[in-house]
């Protein structure tokens, strides 16, 4: 059961990583990667296995959401070009 | 690729962080609604709120699910929610607003007949409420929504003022407060009441002194900003406190900057109102709340009279998505404040800021601190904020210097003045 938790918790903190680095923006970019590493390794030596649950939980929500403002920033920038296109009445 | 949902209906935005802009993303029309079959003669759904029952909420605002209320796919999730947000620093808030209405949703009663009669208690601004009053340490009464630090501002010195006019007909302040409060209080000057406008020092703090000697028996409010905005300088919350404690004079403060970087609690630094903005804490644009405290009960007369929300101070629908992300803020912060700070402390590089630089005019709160006028022209504001980080104040210091040396071999002024000339003496002829 430990063992499973434990690959669990690593998956996730790579897979938040590796999501934060999509954020095409430097300061949410670096903010997120500074705060999920400094998240971890704060809580790195928790026992207690509700805790445990807790914090998986707020890192699996924290997860999608990042997911979803990468998508969402990513979308802005186009919308951004779109409109600046469009103003110079290249559309 | 990107579920249909994710799309904005509308928004205005820059790719900049810092431009903090509204992107309002709406529940789709075509989002898909999950509906449980229902039998023949089923009690059909009632209609989900009255629209003149007071503080009622847009019945869009709250997710109205049939089914379970966890959906396995957690985009059809977030369709059924109608949110708000801001862009920059915006997945701060985001996401903090996304937790809260998620877990406001969960908390709503869900019916298999799906109405939304839903207890106050329920609604997603309650929780809001409670999110504001555990950041400041107040009761979830105390708190009241308005539409931004501005209007809780207004409300705070205009409502105290006028409410205690037959008796008390003064008011202390400081000449580095934000316009708003300035404003408020030139436009009571008209009404026939008498503004005390403390100077501050070299540093920007007052003096308690002048503080002390500027109460008079019918000196009603208080009002000293807790960080300003401009030179960042933290005024005595705490001293300022007492003194108005031991006097029994209302102490407001601009908490809008304060809020979620430095430690408030309102009982300690005995505070008896409060103005606290969304946006300053990476919160939404257009909502921002007002402390006003129950015990002892500061009375103000409202701004804005309606149906009676608000405990009556502040009538007028209260924008649920807005409270949710402010409250949601206001969470983040705490956390944030926790973990080690946001960085605040750290001294801003004064420049004339957004709200005075409509005119020529120099600062009036640089000013106000002494700093001369070519100081005042020529100053430069470099913010800091959750994002920043090290890398990018070491690099803007580095070019700074850079860039000063390089006009400073131009010019001929920086020769005299290193020849020992007294800049202000020079007489310049006309030409």
């Amino acid at each position: 059961m430990a063992a499973s938790s434990r690959a669990q918790v690593l998956r996730l903190y790579r897979a938040l990583l590796r999501e934060s680095q999509r954020f095409s923006g430097y300061n949410y970019r670096t903010y997120a990667i500074r705060r999920i590493r400094d998240a971890f390794r704060e809580n790195k030596s928790i026992k207690d296995s509700e805790k445990i649950e807790e914090l998986v939980n707020k890192a699996k929500e924290n997860l999608e959401i990042i997911h979803r403002q990468v998508h969402l920033l990513l979308l802005s920038y186009l919308r951004v070009v779109y409109i600046s296109l469009n103003w110079l009445m290249l559309l | 690729m990107l579920n249909k949902l994710y799309q904005p209906k509308f928004c205005e935005l820059s790719p900049f962080p810092g431009f903090q802009t509204l992107a309002a993303f709406h529940h789709t029309a075509n989002a898909p609604t999950r509906r449980v079959p229902q039998p023949r003669n089923a009690p059909q759904p009632r209609a989900s709120r009255s629209p003149t029952r007071r503080g009622a909420v847009p019945p869009a605002a709250v997710p109205q699910s049939t089914a379970d209320p966890r959906p396995a796919a957690p985009e059809a999730r977030e369709g059924t929610e109608q949110r708000s947000r801001g862009h920059a620093h915006g997945e701060a808030h985001h996401e903090a607003h996304l937790h809260s209405v998620e877990a406001a949703g969960l908390r709503l009663p869900v019916r298999a007949h799906g109405h939304g009669h839903l207890q106050r208690s329920a609604q997603p601004a309650f929780l809001s409420r409670q999110q504001v009053a555990d950041l400041i340490g107040a009761d979830p009464r105390e708190i009241i929504f308005t539409s931004g630090a501005t209007e809780s501002n207004n409300m705070a010195i205009k409502g105290v003022a006028r409410f205690y006019k037959s008796r008390k007909k003064h008011i202390i302040t400081t000449q580095t407060e934000h316009k708003c409060v300035l404003d408020s209080c030139r436009s009571l000057e008209a009404e026939g009441f008498q503004i005390t406008y403390l100077p501050v020092q070299k540093n920007g703090l007052i003096d308690l002194k002048e503080l002390e000697a500027a109460f008079q028996p019918d000196t009603s409010l208080v009002s000293v900003m807790a960080v300003n905005n401009e030179i960042g300088v933290k005024q005595p919350i705490r001293d300022i406190g007492e003194i108005c404690r031991a006097r029994q004079v209302f102490f407001h403060t601009d908490a809008a900057q304060a809020v979620g970087k430095i430690p408030l609690d309102v009982n300690d630094l005995k505070i008896d109102l409060m103005s606290i903005s969304g946006h300053k804490i990476y919160g939404p644009k257009g909502v921002g709340a007002i402390y006003v405290r129950r015990r002892p009960r500061v009375r103000l007369e409202p701004l804005q009279s309606g149906g009676g929300q608000e405990r009556g101070l502040r009538s007028g629908t209260v924008p649920t998505p807005l409270a949710v992300g402010l409250g949601a803020a206001c969470e983040v912060a705490q956390e944030e404040m926790e973990v080690g700070g946001s960085g605040a402390n750290w001294p801003f590089f004064p420049f004339p800021s957004a709200c005075t630089s409509a005119s020529l005019e120099p600062s009036y709160v640089l000013r106000a601190i002494g700093a001369d006028e070519d100081l005042a022209h020529s100053s430069i504001r470099f913010g800091i904020g959750r994002f920043t980080t090290e890398e990018e104040i070491d690099y803007t210091v580095q070019k700074c210097i850079q860039h000063v040396k390089r006009l400073r071999e131009m010019s001929p002024l920086w020769e005299m003045v290193q020849d020992g000339i007294d800049l202000k003496s020079i007489k310049w002829s006309q030409h």
